[in-house]
C-alpha cells in the first residue's frame, strides 16, 4: 500500500509539474477572455532585427492575433485553436510565407500560448509583465513589452 | 409599412450616393495632378500632428495611434509616434534610420530600390508632389463627396504589390493639399491617417531630423 501511495504521488507530482510547464505559456500573456492586449514586439536574430506592434485576444476557445509593424503594413495574423493545441497563420506578408519561417513562427506561438515543452526555448517574464523568448535553436529572440491602447474615438 | 420602407430605401440610395467616388476625365486628372504639384511645391517645410487608424479584421477590432510628422523639402522627413507606442522613422537625404527606443537601425537607402521607392511614396504622400509619377504605380482620379478629390496608387511592380493593395491620397478642395493618406492591404484592411493641425512653411531646426 505504501508502495502503491508512493507511485501515485510521484505520477501526481510529475503530472502537476508537465501541467505547470504546458501552462507556462499561456500565463506568460494572462490572457482574459474576451481582453484585448497590446504589446511592442522586437523580434531579432544575429542577421536581423524587426519591431512592431502584435495584438491579440482570447474568444472562448481560441486566442486571434496579428502582429504589423509600427506603419500599420501587416506581417501576419494568427488563430491559436486551445484545445486542438493548433496554430493557423493567416495573411502572411510575402518576405515571411516560406515553410521553415513559417514553421518556426508557429512554434513559437505555440509555445508561448499554449506551453509546449520547452525544448530549445526558454522564457523570462519581467516584473512589467514584459515576456522574452529565447528560440535558442534559431537564434531567435522574441520581446513583448506591454502597451496601453488609448480608448477609440 | 411601404411609406417606411420608401423612405428607408431613399436614405439609403442617399448615402451610397454620400459615399460614392466618380472617376475624372483625363484632361481633369491632369489639370488636378499639375494643381497638386504646384501647391507641394511651394511647400518648403510642413509639420502636423496625425491620427493612424488600423482595421484588425481578424479581432473585429481598430488600433489607433498618434503621433507627428514634419517635412523639409527636398527630402527630410520626421514621422514619429508618440501613443500609444514611442516610434521614430527619419528620413535625412539618403539615410533613414528607424527607432523605437530600444534599438536604434540606419540604412543608406541608395542601397535599396525599395528603401528609395518607400522614401519617395512617403514623401510624395505627405506632399503631393510628383504623386503619380514614375513607373511604380498607376494613378487614378476621383472626386470625392465632399468636394475634394482622390487620387488612388496602385503599385505595379511585385515587390510593393505583395506589401499592399493600393494607397489613396485624399485632397483637400480648400487648400489642394493632402489630407488624409489611406492604405488597402491585399485582405481588405484598411490604414487611415488623418493629418491635423497643418503648419506649411515654419522654420524647422537641423536637430528635427538627427535621431539623439
Amino acid at each position: 500500500m505504501t508502495r502503491f501511495s508512493r507511485c501515485i504521488s510521484l505520477l501526481l507530482t510529475l503530472s502537476m509539474a508537465a501541467a505547470a510547464v504546458m501552462g507556462k505559456g499561456k500565463d506568460a500573456f494572462m490572457l482574459d477572455e474576451g481582453v484585448r492586449k497590446d504589446y511592442a514586439l522586437t523580434i531579432e536574430s544575429p542577421d536581423m532585427s524587426f519591431t512592431g506592434i502584435c495584438v491579440m485576444r482570447q474568444m472562448s476557445d481560441t486566442v486571434a492575433g496579428t502582429v504589423v509593424n509600427e506603419f500599420g503594413l501587416k506581417a501576419f495574423d494568427f488563430i491559436y485553436l486551445m484545445s486542438k493545441r493548433k496554430i493557423k497563420l493567416k495573411n502572411v506578408v510575402k518576405f515571411l510565407d516560406r515553410w521553415y519561417i513559417k514553421s518556426t513562427l508557429k512554434g513559437d506561438l505555440k509555445y508561448l500560448l499554449g506551453g509546449s515543452k520547452p525544448s530549445h526555448r526558454g522564457l523570462d517574464i519581467g516584473a512589467d509583465s514584459t515576456v522574452r523568448l529565447a528560440n535558442r535553436r534559431r537564434g531567435l529572440t522574441y520581446i513583448f513589452t506591454p502597451i496601453k491602447q488609448p480608448s477609440i474615438k | 409599412m411601404n411609406r417606411t420602407f420608401i423612405i428607408l430605401f431613399m436614405a439609403a440610395v442617399a448615402a451610397l450616393a454620400a459615399t460614392a467616388q466618380t472617376a475624372m476625365p483625363q484632361s481633369q486628372a491632369k489639370e488636378l495632378a499639375e494643381r497638386i504639384n504646384t501647391v507641394a511645391s511651394s511647400i518648403s517645410t510642413m509639420q502636423c500632428g496625425f491620427e493612424q487608424v488600423k482595421e484588425l479584421s481578424i479581432l473585429k477590432d481598430r488600433m489607433v495611434s498618434e503621433g507627428t510628422m514634419c517635412y523639409r523639402s527636398p527630402n527630410q522627413l520626421r514621422w514619429e509616434y508618440t501613443s500609444p507606442y514611442a516610434y521614430r522613422f527619419i528620413l535625412d537625404g539618403d539615410k533613414v534610420t528607424m527607432d523605437n527606443g530600444r534599438t536604434s537601425n540606419t540604412v543608406d537607402i541608395r542601397s535599396s530600390h525599395m528603401f528609395q521607392e518607400i522614401a519617395r511614396i512617403m514623401m510624395g504622400s505627405v506632399t503631393g508632389r510628383c504623386i503619380g509619377e514614375g513607373s511604380d504605380f498607376k494613378a487614378a482620379y476621383y472626386t470625392s463627396p465632399d468636394g475634394g478629390w482622390i487620387v488612388r496608387l496602385t503599385p505595379v511592380k511585385k515587390q510593393l504589390k505583395h506589401m499592399f493593395k493600393d494607397v489613396a491620397l485624399h485632397i483637400s478642395a480648400t487648400t489642394s493639399m493632402v489630407s488624409e493618406i489611406e492604405m488597402t492591404e491585399n485582405n481588405g484592411d484598411r490604414t487611415v491617417i488623418r493629418f491635423k493641425d497643418i503648419k506649411i512653411n515654419k522654420p524647422l531646426d537641423d536637430s528635427v531630423f538627427k535621431v539623439h
